[in-house]
């Protein structure tokens, strides 16, 4: 007779996993706090917290979140837009390809900050932001959609050939939920991209009223509590930005149609 | 309705099929028997407008509705929505998926993604679907592969009837189903 022993490891809850992995890492931020023991240098988790409850209650909070926020939006899903639309075109048409590949290639080659400086001198202070987002995140959603494009299966394709489907159907049934998971993948990184570059372009840009101003401001004046509170903001809302975007775009896919729950 | 004269194809520089003509009445069950490799498939791929001949001439004057070798079921549709996919009204669609299913079976199976399904149970999906379709020409590559006894004749026993107003064109490696379809057969 086989005896067959069986070890149940208990996986622990996810929401206290997380939770746990966070009290760790403030409790190492706290421990290199006192050890450092400059405020100048960097600031306790608690005083970060309790700055930005006390920045909470400020309006320049809200309109500096608000600003950076639209303009940031507004760069990410103009990338999303033109960079599906280039994806579309360039696996279609060879000649585009070769045509857009070297362009793309000097955008993601290129130092944000160089851009920034040029963008500068091109346009007004209030569109750098939503400008670079456009810029770092293009060449990601136009790389991600066309290799999904290129891997969407050939023998469902000859499927539908077959039986004659509409192209919405093609589209909706085949062509949409291949691409799905490349295109999320582009928005999950492309947001905390967008975030980055655009804050980037605010504090060099000076732009008025935005997180990246508060930043900058913050840094003229030594207020090392200020960085980290504006830091963690910015963290929070990349965050907060990824998991809204990523529900909106399941709402909206599943609302047209598109037979898909990948997300 | 399928005109498939001196036709030629290679790929890569080999020869596949070479000056081949055959013959398909209008109606009933045409089998296309022989061993691997000598391009039954690539017959289908021709007929059904997927590859283009090197020469020759292919006419078909009617839609197709075709079972291919390897099922190709969307795999994030249900069996239900695999089946429903292909026919363009909606409703329709939806009566006709639960009608074949239960011709072929598969009651119970609608909701169930081709990942949850036995080879079997995809390959009678596949089944279905073409059938669903409901086009005077049916091509079904080895459409009985993989399925148990029973079954099989059972599905033959459907195919039989449907070839009454259709043409039905199967590629099969087994002697006995054309035995038991009573088939027209094309050698290879």
């Amino acid at each position: 007779m086989k005896t067959f022993i069986t070890r149940v490891e208990s996986k622990p809850n996810k929401f206290v996993a997380k939770t746990g992995v966070i009290l760790v890492w403030l409790l190492i931020w706290q421990l290199v706090y006192v050890l450092v023991d400059q405020e100048l240098l960097i600031s306790s988790p608690l005083n970060v917290f309790v700055r930005i409850f006390e920045l909470s209650f400020t309006t320049v909070f809200w309109k500096s979140i608000g600003i950076s926020f639209v303009r940031i939006f507004v760069g990410l899903v103009l990338a999303l837009i033109v960079g599906t639309i280039l994806a579309i075109i360039t696996t279609k048409i060879k000649l585009l390809d070769y045509f857009f590949k070297p362009m793309l290639n000097v955008i993601k080659a290129t130092p944000v900050a160089s851009f920034i400086i040029l963008a500068l001198i091109w346009l007004k202070s209030y569109r750098i932001s939503a400008f670079i987002a456009f810029l770092m995140v293009l060449p990601m959603v136009w790389a991600n959609v066309s290799e999904g494009i290129k891997n969407t299966d050939i023998k469902l394709i000859e499927m539908t050939k077959v039986f004659k489907l509409p192209r919405s159907r093609v589209l909706k049934a085949v062509y949409i939920p291949s691409v799905m998971p490349y295109f999320v993948t582009a928005c999950n990184v492309g947001i905390g991209f967008a975030w980055k570059a655009g804050i980037a372009a605010e504090i060099i840009g000076l732009s008025k009223d935005t997180i990246g101003r508060n930043l900058y401001d913050a840094k003229i004046y030594l207020e090392t509590v200020d960085i980290f509170a504006w830091t963690v903001v910015v963290i929070i809302l990349s965050l907060l930005f990824e998991k809204g975007f990523a529900k909106a775009i399941n709402f909206l896919f599943k609302k047209v149609g598109v037979m898909y729950d990948y997300l | 309705m399928i005109t498939f004269k001196s036709v030629s194809k290679s790929f890569d520089g080999e020869i596949v099929i070479s000056n081949k003509t055959i013959e398909f009445p209008e109606k009933g069950i045409v089998c296309i028997f022989g061993p691997s490799g000598v391009g039954k498939t690539t017959i289908f791929n021709l007929i059904a407008g997927l590859i283009e001949p090197d020469d020759g001439e292919i006419e078909v004057t009617e839609d197709i509705s075709m079972v291919f070798q390897e099922d190709r079921l969307v795999p994030w549709l249900t069996a239900g929505e695999n089946i429903s996919l292909v026919i363009e009204d909606k409703e329709l669609g939806q009566r006709n998926a639960i009608k074949y299913m239960k011709a072929m079976q598969l009651v119970g199976a609608e909701s169930k993604r081709p990942s949850e399904l036995s080879g079997g149970m995809k390959r009678r999906v596949a089944i279905a679907r073409a059938m669903a379709y409901d086009k005077r020409i049916m091509l079904m590559d080895e459409p009985f592969k993989g399925l148990e006894v029973e079954l099989k004749n059972f599905i033959m026993d459907q195919v039989i009837k449907l070839a009454e107003d259709k043409l039905i064109v199967i590629v099969t490696h087994e002697k006995a189903e054309i035995d038991y379809l009573m088939a027209e057969v094309v050698w290879l």
